[in-house]
């Protein structure tokens, strides 16, 4: 499809020039939040779905930039593919940051429950992917649909609700008293790299219909 | 030729409902559309652009269904809404590199002209200019691709008279050069009484006059008169009247007609589109006594 590349492109110049402070946002929480305890690393997806993705199309919105983008000599379907590649990237590249920041901190004596072994980081990265995957698929049809003003509570709710769940289980594991062996166990012992894989893969399933959802409403979304 | 054609073409906004029959714009003049606020002229032209779904009908341009062939239809638009919606931070010429690229026809050194022809420093952030030069700026966006058509809603307003002025040359100047069609949604009237080739006036969603401006105010008329002629069946030629306490004003769409209803007793003015506009919406008539 024509422009997508340039679509995406006008979404980067947007947060790298007006919503900078978002982007070191996302980058910070990205890096620092799993540090203390590798479980929070999974609320990470929320906070870039939360920051960037909607931060962008709240945005666009307010200041009528979703008008500018209409009026452009592109297909509906372009416009919405170029919303799910460039959620793409925000996804691998707060993955990569997260997972950065957790193999810096193994060196520290920060005890995160991070392992430093190949194994460990591929299931790591599979199961950080397979979330965000997950939940962009859930909110960008959301946002698309519904426009992301008008749903800002919605989001706001399951951006807290994430957090709150991954609280919670990270706490759990603490209060047990095994260091996070829990999730070591499932991240290096529980699941292997095939199931890891799987897992990734259905998340990238549920993405594409997701998007081929999301496709479908766009083709009839009215710019009021 | 015709460059926009809309076919029965109905569409519902909560209370409001469009309802556009049959419309033809001709191709290489501008025409003006004309009607109050909530008239529907703004969800005409977002119909016309794809933004909003007609619920039925459909709408041609270039023959193209705007509904299939959107992208091609819109690489040859330049549109310019009340709002441009480029971000404020960005550089005006990170603008340009993030728009021009969707535009096969952009013309690099047709927009350096008018970027210098209004002193506008491409190194600035978009949000430093004044709205004058931010509307300026827009529509050199919406010239440098060199489109066959070009949609202006409301891009006058909230503009000075110098502003609105160079605007107008620039438009001017850009037709002389090129054969485009101009669609100019407006309520600033004097802007058109200069440029328009063409007058729709539309009011409640339905568009009530279609004519070529000279014709348009060669045949109506606006009559003035004392208050003892304006008797019920009069009233029914009058397409609008006001009356004051030295007497009554009232517009007539056809000029003979009304010279044959009132004679010699009134005085008969050639009427302006604002003139014209003002009657229309005021059809049942108000006293200002």
């Amino acid at each position: 499809m024509k422009h997508i590349d340039s679509l995406v492109k006008k979404d980067l110049i947007y947060l790298g020039t007006s919503l900078k402070r978002l982007v070191l946002m996302a980058v910070v929480f990205s890096v620092f939040i799993p540090i203390g305890n590798v479980v929070y690393a999974f609320g990470v997806p929320a906070i870039m779905g939360y920051l960037l993705t909607y931060g962008v199309f709240a945005y666009e919105e307010k200041n009528k930039m979703n008008l500018l983008a209409i009026s452009l000599p592109v297909k509906r379907s372009a416009l919405c593919s170029a919303k799910y590649i460039t959620s793409l990237i925000y996804i691998v590249s707060s993955v990569a940051l997260t997972i950065l920041g957790l193999i810096v901190s193994s060196y520290t004596p920060i005890e995160s429950g991070f392992v430093n072994t190949p194994g460990f980081i591929l299931n790591m990265v599979c199961m950080l992917l397979a979330t965000a995957l997950i939940y962009h698929a859930c909110i960008l049809p959301i946002i698309i649909y519904f426009g992301a003003i008008q749903v800002r509570y919605i989001l706001f709710i399951l951006y807290v609700g994430v957090f709150v769940m991954i609280g919670i289980f990270g706490e759990a594991t603490i209060e047990r008293g095994n260091s996070l062996a829990h999730i070591n166990l499932m991240l290096d012992k529980g699941l292997n790299s095939i199931s890891s894989l799987l897992i990734l893969l259905v998340s990238l399933l549920v993405y594409m219909i997701s998007y081929s959802i999301a496709n479908g409403l766009y083709s009839r979304k009215e710019f009021r | 030729m015709d460059t926009i054609v809309f076919h029965q073409v109905k569409k519902s906004l909560g209370d409001f409902k469009l309802d556009i029959p049959s419309l033809n714009i001709k191709k290489g003049y501008i025409t003006g559309f004309v009607g109050e606020n909530g008239a529907g002229k703004t969800t005409t032209i977002k119909l016309i652009l794809d933004m909003l779904i007609a619920d039925e009908g459909k709408i041609q341009i270039f023959g193209m269904d705007t509904r299939k062939s959107s992208d091609s239809i819109k690489e040859e638009i330049g549109y310019v809404g009340e709002t441009a919606g480029y971000p404020e931070e960005s550089k005006i010429r990170a603008i340009k590199n993030m728009i021009a690229p969707f535009y096969k026809t952009w013309d690099e050194k047709l927009f350096t002209k008018y970027m210098q022809s209004f002193r506008i420093n491409t190194d600035k952030k978009y949000g430093e200019f004044s709205s004058g030069q931010k509307k300026q700026f827009a529509i050199a966006m919406a010239l440098a691709h060199r489109p066959k058509l070009i949609l202006l809603d409301e891009p006058t307003t909230n503009l000075d008279p110098v502003v609105r002025n160079e605007i107008l040359e620039m438009l001017m100047e850009h037709m002389q050069n090129e054969e485009v069609t101009v669609f100019y949604s407006t309520h600033i009237t004097s802007d058109l009484e200069r440029a328009a080739d063409y007058i729709i006036y539309i009011k409640q969603g339905e568009i009530l006059i279609n004519q070529e401006r000279e014709e348009l105010l060669r045949n109506y008329s606006v009559v003035k008169g004392p208050k003892s002629l304006l008797d019920k069946a009069i009233k029914k030629y009058l397409l609008g009247y006001r009356q004051t306490s030295l007497g009554f004003e009232a517009l007539l769409s056809d000029k003979k007609v009304a010279e044959q209803i009132f004679g010699a007793e009134v005085r008969y003015v050639t009427p302006t589109i604002e003139d014209i506009m003002l009657f229309l919406g005021q059809k049942e008539g108000v006293s200002t006594i």
